[in-house]
């Protein structure tokens, strides 16, 4: 064996070394990845589904909200020609869903307390000065409804 | 292509993209398991850069089962995936720039004998000193020998995929030979 054919062996045994050190370390890669792909549908299916009770608990939020918190279609009223006190011309109430207050004792009476708060906005038009004011009033309500002492 | 090992071979290659086509992930598995060195190979030869060329086939991978319905012929899976990997490569270097193959993996970890910190030492150097050496190939010579020396494929394997006859694979091959003995052995023989 020559000098040259002992260099060709020496190159094509530090190509090989160098590329297995560099390469094999890599490997397995493709295969997890391609893996977790595999798995992928069964995970958006999840996903989806839990997406969907999101979505749908979102709704029933909202649709709760919205049913204990309507906001009331503004009632307008036209001015009469010549008013000499300012009228009220939009009403607004919004008001909040019922909060248990829990129980209590009205005249030697049980009690269930449930409170809302609601505001009131009120446009008033002033002919005289040509101007709307806008009054908001928040108030809260306190309903009591008895209960049975059997 | 009837009689032969490399016959055998691609017919089953035909039936793996078949079943995985299909939906069987098992055998794509195996086409991963074969072609994973291969596709390393492609990508290493382009980007010179190991973990970059293995984020490539990662993904080079997925792609491929994704698109499996639109390889046209279930015998050339080896050179359609090539292309998605070569593509990939191409997508990479647009976003990254290129760094050659770090200390960390060329210091010759895959033999395991290097105990002491000297022999550690002239691994690294080494290591270092080809991977410049193969920095100075053009791509397509580059990858022709990573082909070579780490899946073993023959002249015309390589050809097929990188589109160049077996003798043009042949000569890329002696040259870079050639460039690399010029560039090492006169180091390795006065180390």
């Amino acid at each position: 064996m020559n000098d040259e054919q002992l260099d060709q062996d020496l190159i094509d045994e530090l190509l090989d070394r160098h590329f297995r050190a560099c390469l094999d370390g890599q490997r397995g890669r493709a295969m997890a990845a391609f893996r977790k792909e595999i798995v992928k549908p069964r995970r958006h299916g999840r996903m989806w589904l839990s997406a969907g009770t999101a979505v749908a608990a979102g709704l029933l939020l909202a649709f709760a909200v919205f049913w204990h918190r309507p906001t009331n279609p503004p009632v307008v009223i036209v001015p009469d020609s010549t008013p000499e006190q300012p009228i009220p011309v939009v009403q607004t109430a919004t008001w909040s869903g019922m909060i248990d207050g829990g129980t209590a004792v009205v005249d030697d009476q049980p009690v269930r307390q449930f409170r809302r708060k609601v505001v009131e906005q009120v446009e008033w038009y002033d002919a005289k000065d040509n101007a709307v004011v806008r009054t908001t009033l928040p108030r809260q309500q306190i309903f009591l409804i008895g209960m049975q002492t059997d | 292509m009837e009689g032969t090992v490399a016959g055998l071979v691609e017919l089953a290659v035909v039936d793996l993209v078949s079943r995985a086509r299909r939906g069987d992930g098992s055998a794509f598995e195996e086409l991963i398991r074969r072609h994973e060195r291969l596709a390393l190979g492609v990508a290493y030869g382009v980007l010179h850069d190991a973990q970059l060329a293995g984020d490539v086939v990662q993904e080079a991978f997925v792609k491929a089962w994704r698109r499996l319905d639109g390889l046209a012929s279930a015998g050339s899976f080896a050179s359609w995936l090539c292309g998605i990997v070569r593509n990939l490569c191409v997508d990479q270097k647009r976003r990254k720039r290129l760094a050659v193959c770090g200390i960390e993996e060329a210091r010759g970890e895959a033999d395991g004998k290097a105990t002491e910190p000297a022999d550690e030492i002239g691994r690294r150097e080494l290591g270092e000193q080809i991977a410049a050496a193969l920095a100075l190939l053009d791509e397509t010579t580059r990858s022709a020998m990573v082909l070579r020396y780490y899946d073993s494929l023959s002249s015309r394997e390589i050809g097929e995929l990188l589109g160049l006859s077996p003798a043009a694979v042949d000569m890329r091959l002696m040259r870079g030979r050639q460039a690399m003995k010029e560039k090492l052995v006169f180091e390795v023989n006065g180390a």
